[in-house]
């Protein structure tokens, strides 16, 4: 493991690094995978479009996949963690531990 | 500690919180364990009636109403699903193991019961020696059936106990091997549609209400 003295915090993921995109990635980590809706509502104080841009940076990045269905006639935007975006993750979680000095 | 690490620290322990939140989504598919335990409890009822001599019908009534039973609860459950893939949590992990596991489940006991009946229906002779629609075969071969549902069950609240991290399932589970083995005793009597009648109501129907109870009021722990 790095020594924490070692790191800068430039080296944090920027495309995790901001409230938005932090909370999503931190909720379908739990989760696995998760409806628009229900990310919106656990997130709080974020509206559609604003969801929507930061959900469209971290599929760009490749850490969640999208996928839009109809169920019946009800529109599903499904949201899940790629592998990419959950190694992306654990590294984000340690860098974040070790300048924080949490660890070691 | 200065400003950022006071700002990192709250936004990680936010991220931590909202983890545990994804981790712990709710069990959605309550209303199928209810339905699916509902009419199978009836149909257990009715086939002990029959054969217990309680309620005087033809034997073909029992096929009938196992056929009429399980088709209502699909039909439902068809119907149902649908609506329940829209609630928060549905795409989480535990309700998409659950989900694949109870498919899996039905598809395994379906496939097992209209085969079993079709090939006996079809079969030259009766293992007993007599005519091919002997009922008594149809009662042999179908009291091993209801072990082996229970053991189904056993083994798929057990996976679903697992993904969703419910301690609660896994009692459920090995309620449901203790009602198999207690089925399996019983075999070839009228005594174990008794017994499994009251086995889905405490296997399927009990844990299905504490689901649907946590669904609309997410469980802490």
């Amino acid at each position: 493991m790095a020594d924490p003295r070692d790191l800068d915090y430039k080296e944090i993921d920027d495309v995790i690094h901001g409230r938005v995109r932090l909370a999503v990635m931190a909720y379908i980590s739990g989760a696995g995978a998760a409806e628009f809706n229900e990310l919106k509502a656990k997130i709080g104080g974020a509206t559609d479009g604003n969801l929507s841009v930061h959900i469209t940076k971290l599929e760009e990045a490749g850490y969640i996949g999208v996928e839009k269905k109809f169920v019946g006639r009800k529109p599903l935007t499904v949201c899940r963690m790629t592998d990419k975006g959950r190694e992306a993750w654990i590294s984000y979680i340690d860098r974040m531990a070790a300048l924080l000095n949490l660890r070691g | 500690m200065n400003e950022l690490q006071q700002r990192l620290t709250e936004d990680l322990s936010i991220a931590r919180s909202l983890a545990e939140e994804g981790r712990n989504a709710p069990l959605v598919g309550g209303i199928f364990y209810v339905v699916w335990g509902l009419a199978i409890f009836a149909c257990l009822i009715f086939n002990w009636a029959v054969v217990s001599g309680a309620l005087a019908a033809a034997p073909w009534s029992i096929p009938a109403a196992w056929f009429a039973g399980m088709g209502a609860a699909h039909v439902y459950s068809r119907v149902a699903g649908a609506r329940l893939r829209t609630l928060p949590g549905a795409e989480a992990i535990g309700n998409a193991v659950s989900g694949a596991v109870w498919r899996s489940v039905g598809l395994f006991l379906g496939l097992f019961a209209v085969t079993l009946f079709a090939a006996l229906f079809q079969a030259p002779t009766s293992i007993f020696g007599g005519a091919a629609a002997d009922g008594r075969q149809f009662g042999a071969a179908f009291s091993i059936f209801l072990p082996v549902s229970f053991g189904a069950y056993g083994v798929a609240l057990a996976a679903t106990a697992e993904a969703a991290k419910s301690p609660l399932l896994k009692r459920f589970s090995l309620l449901s091997f203790i009602v198999m083995a207690a089925a399996l005793a019983l075999i070839g009597r009228p005594a174990q549609f008794i017994v499994g009648a009251a086995g889905i109501l405490l296997v399927s129907v009990l844990p299905g209400a504490i689901m649907m109870r946590r669904a609309v009021a997410p469980r802490n722990g």
